[in-house]
């Protein structure tokens, strides 16, 4: 049996200090608690990190992979009746800066002075806008909607806090044509006027978006996240506007407001039986400048003027239309009428005599025109002012048109029906009075005007263009003794120059006096401003074309008949050829009138005639002879 | 040498018996058996079956790598291609601008007037004429002193009679 004694004292191995064994327990329970702490700790943090803040820690990686790409709604174009671009859309490059990660901005904005071509005042300007409107500030405008050049130009310069990003910008290829049809839009390519306003909902695209997911090179990631919702294209216009006629329109009236030293002009080309605007032109001076631009404002549906004479067509239809008259039923029609406190005249004195109604719209007979409005009565010189379609807007619904101004025939005064039924007194737009004489060249129907033929969606599918219900304003047989009346003021009348070798153009003229904004129709000065205007269609037995030309404050020579008709003369024969429409044939047409040789060999029309010895002998300033006395005329 | 006798002594324990097989419980299921030491196998691969089982892993790894790569190589190139797109695009566009403006009617006027060409102060409408027919707006023929009217009827004709069939011949 082995003795027991104490226990021996454990030495180290090394022979050094002795050690205790110790309490191993204490260890494995003190390690034991360390690593359920740590656990415990992970354990939380991984709770904290998946499940409570998951989605923030998920979206944070996402945002350092996902790129989101804004896919612009690109505008649509508009195009003329042949497919011709008269507007479209490019994508540019806009130049944009991060105020804050740009450490010297009069620097940076000296180095973008180059390509962008700015000068001292341009640079400094840049250079406060880079240095951010707060401290805060992390973008800005550099140059929006530059060319790739200067794009290019700013990217070599290298510069930090620099970016770009891809917008749209509107470019008309013809320049100013059809410039006020067409309209505007501002930078951010909203419709600012026009069409481009008009049919703002139509153009506009909806933008898109594409997300991918990107390395840190900025590749996209294969099989990564990828969604796309793509961008819708804005609808397309097609117009119809014909692109040749438009310039051909704007040539030959600005060509002739720069010869007679006008003001302004308008002129109209439209297809009568469809109610399609092939060409509208406008044109005014600059008040300042003096030089005539053409006005991004559609002068021809937006402003109203007092048409004269031309208004002399609804007032012998209106007869003719109530069974009144015949166009061979005579009237005894002197040289002036006392109405109230006015004094109305023929433009030319003549002894008292009997007019047939033909004769009266030939030579445009003041005297002759008041009467059969006597005949017809306020209310019916009203009503049919107004089926022909003036004092509302028509269906065009052009952005700011005007509908024109029509009195209440209770509110009418001693004068008005003098005044109104000869086209003084009444305002409306040119327009307006196309649309009315439409009416004559389609057989008494009134058919709404359209500048729109079509618009095409993304998908490439055609939609006609919703239009105004066409309806009848007189009757046929009305409508072609009206038609044989204005042919006889082109043949033989105060028209002779609309004339066109080889057709039959109706058509009359208009000279009217301008309203002055003091009241009345004199200036300061005493002195009469006129509008000078035409109305016709051609070829007159099945009209195909329609053109109102009216031009503002002629110098010198002041009459419709010589300053307007001659540019509905050169608009039609350069239409004819345009439209192909052919002469008509032999024993369908009456004699036609041929001006060219009547001035060739110095017969023109007596009335002509005279009119041009008082163009001779008067100015647009004219002084009036009686504040009480009309004596507008064709 | 002394012969083995029988122990003295019984042994303190008594010799242990062989245990005897516990009696089956009534209810083991028909399926359950006990499996005898002796049936115990080791599965074990054998070298030749390691080797290929390695080589279609990494036969299944290599495809892998190379499908990844034949990816990420079609994505840089789709991404060419739609970047490549973006520009022909724009450059359509721009060319279809400049096209544009180069068929604009106050383009060509300009450059017709560029080269000396004027607009005619008058136009001369030709119309044919036919022997019975007045033409409205036709002109009264003007005879030129010298020349035989029916001789250069006869080069008309001849001329027409050449045009004719080569206007009424199918285009290529």
């Amino acid at each position: 049996m082995t003795p027991v004694g104490p226990p021996r004292e454990r030495r180290h191995p090394r022979g050094g200090t002795a050690w205790r064994a110790g309490r191993p327990r204490v260890r494995l329970v003190s390690t034991l608690l360390v690593l359920l702490v740590a656990f415990a700790a992970i354990s939380v943090r991984l709770v904290q990190v998946q499940a409570l803040g998951g989605d923030e820690y998920a979206a944070y990686g996402a945002s350092q992979r996902l790129q989101t790409i804004t896919l612009p709604g690109e505008r649509g174009s508009i195009f003329d009746r042949n497919g011709n671009d008269l507007a479209v859309s490019l994508p540019q490059r806009t130049i944009w800066a991060n105020p804050k990660q740009i450490e010297d901005p009069l620097a940076a904005a000296s180095a973008l002075s180059g390509p962008l071509v700015l000068d001292a005042a341009g640079t400094a300007a840049l250079a406060a806008r880079l240095e951010g409107v707060t401290p805060d500030t992390q973008f800005a405008y550099v140059a929006r909607q530059v060319d790739d050049a200067v794009a290019d130009a700013v990217t070599d310069l290298e510069l930090p806090g620099i970016g770009f990003l891809d917008e749209s910008k509107r470019f008309t290829p013809a320049g100013d044509l059809a410039h006020s049809v067409l309209g505007s839009v501002d930078i951010d390519n909203l419709g600012q006027s026009g069409l481009e306003m008009q049919y703002e909902d139509t153009l506009t695209g909806e933008p898109g978006q594409l997300v991918i997911e990107t390395d840190t090179n900025g590749r996209t990631i294969p099989g990564g996240e990828h969604e796309l919702e793509a961008a819708s294209r804005g609808d397309d216009l097609v117009l119809t506007i014909d692109r040749s006629m438009q310039y051909e329109t704007e040539r030959a009236l600005r060509a002739q407001i720069e010869a007679k030293g006008a003001g302004g002009g308008i002129a109209i080309v439209s297809r009568p039986g469809t109610g399609e605007i092939l060409a509208l032109a406008n044109f005014e001076r600059n008040e300042e400048s003096g030089e005539l631009v053409a006005t991004g404002n559609n002068l021809a549906a937006t402003t109203v003027y007092e048409p004269g004479s031309v208004n002399k067509v609804i007032t012998v239809a209106a007869a003719l239309e109530e069974g009144l008259v015949t166009p061979e039923t005579m009237l005894t029609v002197p040289d002036s009428l006392q109405m109230s406190d006015h004094l109305f005249t023929d433009h030319d004195p003549h002894p008292t005599e009997d007019y047939s109604v033909t004769r009266i719209l030939t030579d445009s007979s003041n005297i002759g025109t008041i009467k059969l409005a006597q005949q017809l009565g306020k209310d019916r010189v009203d009503s049919y002012l107004r089926r022909f379609g003036f004092g509302e807007k028509t269906d065009l619904d052009f952005p700011n048109e005007a509908a024109g101004i029509l009195l209440d025939p209770a509110k009418y005064n001693g004068t008005s029906m003098g005044s109104i039924p000869i086209g003084q007194g009444i305002a409306v737009t040119a327009m307006q009075m196309l649309e009315a004489y439409n009416v004559l060249a389609n057989g008494g129907m009134y058919v709404p005007p359209r500048l729109v033929l079509e618009t095409v969606d993304a998908r490439g599918e055609r939609h006609e263009a919703t239009s105004g219900e066409p309806r009848r304003v007189v009757s046929g047989i009305t409508a072609a003794r009206m038609r044989e009346m204005l042919v006889n003021v082109v043949a033989e009348g105060t028209g002779t120059r609309g004339g066109i070798t080889g057709y039959r153009v109706a058509g009359k003229t208009g000279t009217a006096r301008k309203p002055m904004d003091t009241g009345g129709y004199e200036d300061e000065a005493g002195n009469y401003h006129y509008v000078a205007n035409f109305v016709g269609f051609v070829p007159a037995e099945n009209p195909e074309l329609s053109i109102i030309v009216v031009i503002d404050e002629p110098s010198g020579d002041i009459f419709g008949g010589t300053v307007a008709a001659p540019v509905f003369a050169d608009l039609a024969q350069y239409g004819l050829r345009l439209f192909r429409i052919p002469p008509p044939l032999v024993g369908q047409t009456g004699p036609a009138p041929d001006t060219a040789a009547a001035d060739a060999a110095g017969i023109v029309d007596a009335v002509e005639q005279e009119r041009v010895r008082a163009t001779a002998a008067t100015s647009t300033t004219q002084p009036s002879a009686s504040t009480a006395t009309t004596r507008s005329g064709g | 040498m002394s012969p083995v006798t029988a122990p003295a002594h019984a042994p303190a324990h008594a010799p242990v018996r062989a245990p005897s097989p516990r009696p089956l419980p009534a209810s083991r299921p028909d399926h359950l058996r006990v499996v005898r030491p002796t049936e115990r196998r080791r599965a074990r691969l054998s070298p030749v079956t390691g080797v290929v089982l390695t080589g279609v892993l990494f036969a299944l790894l290599f495809a892998v790598a190379i499908a990844q790569t034949m990816l990420v190589q079609g994505q840089v190139r789709l991404d060419q291609l739609d970047a490549k797109l973006a520009v022909e695009q724009a450059r359509y566009q721009e060319l279809r601008k400049d096209v544009a403006g180069l068929e604009s009617p106050g383009r060509i006027v300009a450059a017709a007037q560029e080269q000396a060409m004027v607009a005619p102060d008058e136009l001369v409408y030709l119309q044919p004429s036919t022997p019975d027919a007045p033409v409205v707006g036709e002109d009264a023929p003007v005879d030129v002193p010298g020349d035989d009217p029916n001789a250069e009827a006869s080069a008309a004709d001849s001329a027409w009679s050449t045009m004719k069939p080569l206007l009424a011949a199918p285009a290529p």
